[in-house]
């Protein structure tokens, strides 16, 4: 659901005299958004949903920090990929070195299957097979700018790292994926 | 025969158009107003912020004055110890030294010269005390 700048500036000085129905209309307008960076993140239903959760009552407890200097979407990312990369760096989600088989891609991702929606089991399964050995922070960078197509200066705000940094971890996290499908 | 960078490039592009599903969006929301519903926002109010500003800089400056000037107390009380002592030294000293040197002098005399050294270092020390009171 598109909301428009005006709308959204009124909705956030409501909110922020305690409008629940104006924050509502926050919710409801961006959290789609979130839910689908953070399955793509941690490629796992509930847990996108508590992140979600968790996004939003941040964004309720901080909204006077929020300036209109920045893109409300922005910040919000800011909020939901810190909140994915605690979770990325606890220990459930670290990487392993073992042996994974790319032939999954191969058969949910083919170029005669291109129209076909995947479920949501089988999208987690192509992303974590796709970047299962690259860092909680390459992770990050690699699906914002590639799954969410979001622009390095945008990606800069929202992780607070170098331009550089983040060209780096991305040629980096390109560069290993590559190798292991070349191998695959 | 399709290359491994332009096979990366359509995984991406399709990972990218595939949305995951949001199942049960509305009950998600709920669960968010539940949750907000319960939390307090507490707000800091904006003079409590400027109250806390100005004391904490009226402290700084507090600070920076006493030792400031208790600096500049010392180095004028040092100064005039050194300039005290050196006086002593050479005035009454030397006198009373002189006399004890001589044979033809008498005890009460060498004994009247060192009271009166006494009591011109007490007086000296009396008038220094006040100063760095002061």
């Amino acid at each position: 659901m598109q909301i428009n700048p005006q709308t959204l500036q009124q909705c956030i000085e409501q909110s922020l005299k305690n409008d629940e129905k104006a924050f509502r209309t926050i919710v409801e307008s961006y959290q789609n958004m979130i839910y689908s960076l953070a399955f793509r993140l941690v490629c796992n239903e509930e847990e996108a949903k508590d992140i979600v959760q968790e996004t939003f009552i941040r964004v309720w407890m901080h909204l006077h920090k929020y300036h209109s200097e920045m893109k409300f979407s922005t910040w919000l990312y800011a909020i939901a990929t810190n909140i994915c990369l605690d979770k990325l760096k606890s220990k459930n989600y670290r990487h392993t070195f073992a042996v994974v088989d790319y032939s999954v891609i191969n058969e949910l991702i083919s170029e005669e299957k291109t129209d076909e929606r995947l479920l949501n089991s089988e999208l987690a399964e192509v992303i974590k097979t796709l970047t299962n050995a690259l860092s909680p922070k390459q992770k990050m960078v690699f699906a914002l700018r590639f799954f969410e197509d979001l622009e390095v200066e945008e990606i800069e705000k929202i992780t607070g790292m170098s331009a550089a940094k983040i060209k780096s971890n991305l040629f980096l996290a390109r560069k290993y994926i590559r190798e292991k499908l070349e191998r695959s | 025969m399709e290359t491994t960078d332009n096979k990366l490039n359509r995984i991406i592009t399709e990972i990218r158009h595939q949305q995951p599903e949001f199942q049960d969006a509305g009950k998600l929301t709920e669960s968010i107003m539940q949750e907000v519903r319960n939390l307090p926002r507490t707000k800091v109010p904006k003079i409590l912020v400027w109250v806390r500003v100005v004391s904490g800089a009226a402290a700084i400056f507090l600070l920076v004055l006493f030792f400031a000037q208790s600096d500049g107390r010392e180095v004028v009380a040092s100064n005039y110890r050194s300039a005290l002592l050196n006086f002593k030294k050479s005035e009454i000293d030397s006198t009373c030294f002189m006399l004890n040197k001589s044979d033809q002098n008498n005890l009460l005399e060498i004994y009247t010269c060192y009271l009166r050294k006494n009591a011109i270092e007490n007086n000296q020390h009396k008038i220094f005390k006040q100063i760095s009171e002061n």
